[in-house]
């Protein structure tokens, strides 16, 4: 972050024009007060207000570096400290060296600039606080604003793979083509089709209980997912075969809710739709040190061609364990012959 | 009578077109299919009049399966996809029915076929097929005929585009094929970071590129990993030039 002086003309300007105030107090107050000639108070007011004025400018840097997020302790208000009497000092040494050279036969002059110094440390001491206060208002005020503006963004991503988990939650695809399923059996086989109207009642009960980042338990999910694997059953009968390898210690694992719904039917959609065989859905948990691994494995078609990449699916469901976890790498893809495998881990919370 | 194919990988969407069929005396169902293959074949063979169509099915969706066909029936299609192709063939399949459907709206379908087959316009489906190609959606695979196969390329084995008149050849590593589709269907259907349209007459695939060539004063021809020389034209230099970033 450079120096907010420079970001815009116009605050060159006021800088200049506030300097220039205090210069021609300095310089009055120089006549009047010290009557002092007219050239002497001028050289004395621009010279010892100019060399400040010009501190000043580069005072921004320490203060930005010794509190980046406006931040304030006691170790940078003993640097401040000693930042001052440093610069103090500088100036006014400065100060008289050039005065010196400047005006070389006033004694008179000389003698005032002795007299006068525990006011000039007074007022350089009021001029650093004032400008390291003025730069400290704005970097903490900068750093506010940044992180308001984060936090915008970050509502923003997370109300957008809200929306995202919503919408592969319902997939009107498997709805609608549910929906005619039932429709099918209203005719052939009344019981079944109450039985899966109640089926996928619960599943969309399910599926709209949760926010975002809710967790449930293991269990749960688990029972969710049967029911929704007991509603793609009815619709392709044989070609769907279920099995599970679920560990005890995962049942009371808590996991997020929603998380192995985009997982089958990632599976389903490219096993299951695209094949005219029987698939194979293997989904199993276990224990692994500090994460519960899950595994959802299928079969499909090897000359199913057309698959390309992680689908959308897969994604979502990464960036959101990415967004409730802090890590990455929680989810991995493994894909052999005619094998398709979904790997996530889920870290487990130490109450 | 009215000769009808039912092409659907659920039974119980079947179910229940068989179910709703009950009503039409005059329909009479020659052959039910679970996938787009088994179904093509048996439309080539069978030759109904009707066909009840489903899109996502294994092997081929109802759309590749229509590509390929050699008769063209009425065509009802029965889909749970009501996205950007429905637009463009409702106004020229003879009807599309969403599902889950009424046996009302079932039976205005059935109805508009009749009208169809009465006035003898069922060939429509050029229409439709021109429709679906303006659509500008990425193909991952091309199905195609050669005699009374069907072959279905991935897209990831095509190497080269050429044009031959009003069909085009396909070259994967090993073989050849023809499609009866434009080079501009393949420009626009084609990922555009995977292909390049060089020339009037070529489309390539650019990890295909091994290197190009000054051949005569202002013109290239680029040299494929195989050897295989093709011209760029003076449009497709700047094209090339650009995604070769050189």
């Amino acid at each position: 972050m450079a120096n907010p002086l420079f970001e815009r003309k116009q605050n060159i300007y006021i800088y200049a024009m506030v300097w220039f105030l205090i210069s021609g107090i300095h310089f009055l107050a120089g006549i009047i007060y010290y009557n002092l000639p007219f050239i002497v108070a001028a050289a004395d007011s621009l010279i010892y207000n100019g060399l400040f004025a010009l501190i000043a400018i580069v005072l921004w840097y320490p203060v930005r570096y010794n509190n980046p997020e406006g931040k304030i302790n006691l170790y940078s208000l003993v640097t401040y400290l000693f930042l001052g009497i440093i610069i103090l000092t500088f100036w006014l040494f400065m100060g008289y060296m050039i005065l010196k050279i400047l005006i070389t036969k006033d004694e008179e002059y000389f003698k005032f600039l002795n007299d006068s110094f525990f006011v000039r440390v007074l007022f350089g001491t009021f001029f650093y606080i004032g400008t390291v206060l003025i730069y400290y208002f704005l970097v903490y005020s900068r750093a506010l604003q940044e992180k308001k503006i984060n936090e915008t963004k970050l509502n923003l991503l997370v109300r957008e793979s809200e929306l995202n988990a919503l919408r592969s939650q319902m997939n009107p695809h498997f709805l609608f083509n549910s929906l005619n399923s039932i429709s099918s059996l209203t005719v052939s086989n009344p019981d079944k089709a109450r039985e899966m109207i109640i089926q996928l009642s619960d599943f969309l009960r399910y599926a709209l209980k949760f926010g975002q980042r809710e967790e449930t338990y293991f269990a749960d999910e688990l029972k969710n997912i049967e029911l929704y694997l007991a509603i793609e059953k009815t619709r392709f009968e044989d070609k769907l075969i279920f099995e599970k390898n679920i560990h005890d210690i995962c049942m009371q694992a808590k996991v997020p809710n929603m998380i192995l719904q985009p997982l089958v039917e990632n599976a389903i959609k490219h096993g299951v739709y695209e094949s005219t065989t029987p698939v194979i859905v293997t989904l199993s948990c276990q224990g692994k040190g500090e994460f519960f691994e899950i595994r959802l494995k299928n079969n499909y078609d090897p000359e199913h061609k057309s698959r390309t990449g992680a689908g959308l699916g897969l994604k979502n469901v990464e960036n959101r364990l990415q967004l409730i976890y802090n890590m990455t790498d929680l989810l991995k893809i493994n894909k052999q012959d005619n094998h398709f495998e979904v790997i996530i881990k889920i870290p487990q919370k130490k109450y | 009578m009215i000769t009808t194919i039912i092409v659907e990988d659920e039974k119980l969407a079947r179910d229940l077109l068989r179910d709703y069929l009950k009503d039409h005396a005059d329909i009479k169902i020659i052959g039910e299919y679970e996938d787009g293959f088994s179904g093509l074949k048996a439309i080539n063979e069978l030759k109904p009049e009707l066909l009840f169509l489903d899109i996502q099915m294994p092997k081929l969706t109802g759309f590749e399966m229509l590509e390929v066909l050699d008769h063209i029936p009425a065509i009802i299609f029965t889909t749970a996809y009501d996205h950007y192709a429905i637009k463009a063939f409702e106004h020229n399949a003879v009807d599309y029915l969403l599902k889950p459907f009424s046996r009302l709206r079932f039976l205005e379908a059935v109805k508009k076929v009749r009208d169809r087959i009465g006035s003898g316009d069922i060939n429509i489906t050029d229409k439709l097929l021109e429709h679906i190609d303006t659509q500008q959606e990425i193909i991952h695979r091309v199905v195609v005929r050669s005699g009374a196969k069907i072959h279905v390329i991935p897209v990831d084995e095509i190497r080269y585009i050429q044009s031959e008149d009003d069909y085009v050849m396909m070259y994967t590593k090993d073989s050849k094929y023809l499609k009866q589709k434009t080079m501009k269907y393949f420009e626009s259907h084609l990922s555009p970071q995977d292909f390049i349209r060089i020339h009037r007459s070529y489309i390539i695939r650019l990890s295909e590129i091994s290197q190009m060539q000054l051949y005569e004063k202002d013109s290239y021809i680029v040299i494929l990993k195989d050897g295989t020389k093709l011209p760029v034209s003076k449009g497709g230099y700047p094209r090339l030039k650009k995604l070769l970033d050189f």
